[in-house]
């Protein structure tokens, strides 16, 4: 059988090399443009991270002055203080609805001193040491700050803990 | 027969003409894309910027202490309130002024509550923050205004004008965009301003009534019982339709506190220090769930100072 060798006018290869420089100039802008695509959404996903974590140090400076959590028996003034009493209802699941009001992830006080262990339920509290509001994802940066934790006792006099807030700032999926 | 005056085309810079214009055209129209993003990024972190920054004005912290909030240009911030969810959502987005319709996105929040026009123009905003007493602390109510707005308050009552003009006192802006005039002297102090007046006149941007306040042809409620006056300056602040919004969201909290207080009631009394003040808290919670407008609102005070009143006998108060 007899072969026919391509042949190609001078025109048809300079066509070819013009086709296979648009293709290259194409792949070299998407690669480009999807580089800083990248580098851009990282920047943007890491203000919204700086952002959110903003809002969980915010909320702890101001958590003790929320009408749910502050210290409001008017017996006795407390500044900053936050009532146990109300935070350990807020458990309840007919008063979850409260959680709705804080855009975090976690939200948790804890007493320091004197030492006691354990999360605090309808059941043990008071003697417990831990009262978790929130708990929505499991990896979280922590942020902390001291507070008091006041509970009026049966006599109607206040006693109070030193304590710990603890707020997480809300994980970007 | 070859045209040797005439200038020959070949398919090569044809081709190449066409899609060098369609790169081009791409590129630009990428660029600008990109160009909007970056506006509405800074934008959308502008209103968050803002919502996290009003926190710091929250009372306990400041108490009555109004401050500002500044912007690095010249921006609008479109106040937007929502009943959705149980707690409703306090939405506010920012725009830069020279191009008010690239408007960022919204930060949602459901613990604030903003009162302002629709949308509020200048460098530097104006934060006023007062608690909400009903008669327990129910929230922390924010009045927004620019440092170019003018509000001339018209004969005012004496107790009233005190208390902002302790407020001047206390801060040159505010000095600057409250005025206080009489009806024979509001020509000439009040030009550019606002004109809120007080007792019966009717010819003012806002006329405050006994219990009400008329603004935008629309009438307001803030109740007659409000002794720190906190509904009243929150309805000449803000649209009346925002107003409306931000009441309703507040009685959905007051609702959902007197319900704490009524366990907190419960559990102090399984503890020994009994209450007597669950059924009041449980009528009061029925009361303001019911809450529909502003008209209701003299109700809800009247039962918030009765509420107010039976705690302080309590042995062991409640709030």
């Amino acid at each position: 059988m007899k072969s026919y060798p391509a042949r190609y006018s001078k025109a048809q290869i300079k066509i070819q090399e013009m086709a296979f420089v648009l293709v290259a100039f194409v792949v070299f802008f998407v690669i480009a443009g999807l580089f800083y695509l990248s580098l851009r959404m990282s920047g943007v996903r890491g203000d919204v991270q700086a952002q959110s974590e903003s809002d969980a140090q915010e909320l702890i400076r101001t958590l003790a002055e929320t009408p749910e959590l502050r210290w409001s028996s008017t017996a006795s003034d407390c500044e900053g203080c936050i009532d146990m009493d109300k935070a350990i209802l807020l458990k309840d699941d007919k008063l979850k609805i409260f959680s709705e009001l804080w855009n975090v992830d976690r939200l948790s006080l804890e007493i320091i001193y004197p030492e006691k262990n354990g999360e605090c339920s309808s059941v043990n509290y008071p003697e417990c040491g831990e009262i978790t509001l929130l708990n929505k994802s499991t990896s979280y940066k922590l942020y902390g700050s001291f507070v008091s934790l006041c509970r009026l006792d049966s006599s109607g006099s206040r006693i109070c803990y030193l304590g710990k807030i603890y707020s997480s700032a809300k994980e970007l999926k | 027969m070859k045209n040797k005056r005439g200038f020959e085309f070949s398919f090569g810079w044809i081709f190449s003409v066409v899609v060098g214009a369609v790169i081009i055209a791409l590129a630009i129209y990428a660029a600008t894309k990109l160009g909007n993003q970056e506006s509405t990024i800074a934008t959308s972190s502008s209103a968050k910027q803002f919502s996290i920054l009003t926190s710091s004005f929250e009372t306990g912290l400041e108490e009555d202490k109004p401050d500002s909030i500044s912007f690095p240009s010249e921006s609008i911030i479109f106040n937007e309130c929502s009943l959705a969810g149980n707690f409703g959502k306090q939405k506010i987005s920012v725009a830069d002024s020279s191009s008010p319709d690239k408007i960022g996105i919204a930060a949602s929040i459901s613990s604030k509550y903003y009162f302002s026009e629709n949308e509020v123009k200048g460098k530097r905003m104006l934060v006023w923050s007062k608690p909400i007493m009903l008669p327990f602390k129910t929230a922390d109510v924010m009045y927004i205004w620019s440092e170019d707005d003018r509000y001339c308050f018209i004969d005012t009552p004496k107790l009233i004008e005190d208390n902002l003009d302790r407020l001047r006192r206390n801060n040159p802006l505010i000095n600057q965009t409250i005025i206080f005039a009489t009806s024979f002297d509001k020509d000439n102090l009040c030009k550019k301003a606002v004109d809120v007046c007080f007792g019966g006149s009717t010819n003012c941007n806002i006329n405050v009534m006994e219990d009400r306040v008329r603004k935008n042809g629309k009438e307001v409620y803030y109740g007659v019982t409000n002794e720190d006056y906190t509904l009243l300056y929150a309805a000449i602040f803000s649209e009346p339709d925002i107003y409306e919004c931000q009441l309703k969201r507040l009685m959905e909290r007051t609702t959902s506190l007197a319900l704490l207080y009524e366990s907190k009631s419960e559990m102090l009394g399984s503890q020994g220090c009994g209450s007597s003040l669950q059924s009041s808290l449980t009528q009061y919670a029925i009361l303001t769930s019911e809450y529909n407008d502003s008209k209701d609102i003299s109700s809800v005070l009247i039962s918030a100072k009765e509420l107010g009143v039976e705690n302080e006998e309590l042995s062991c108060p409640l709030f």
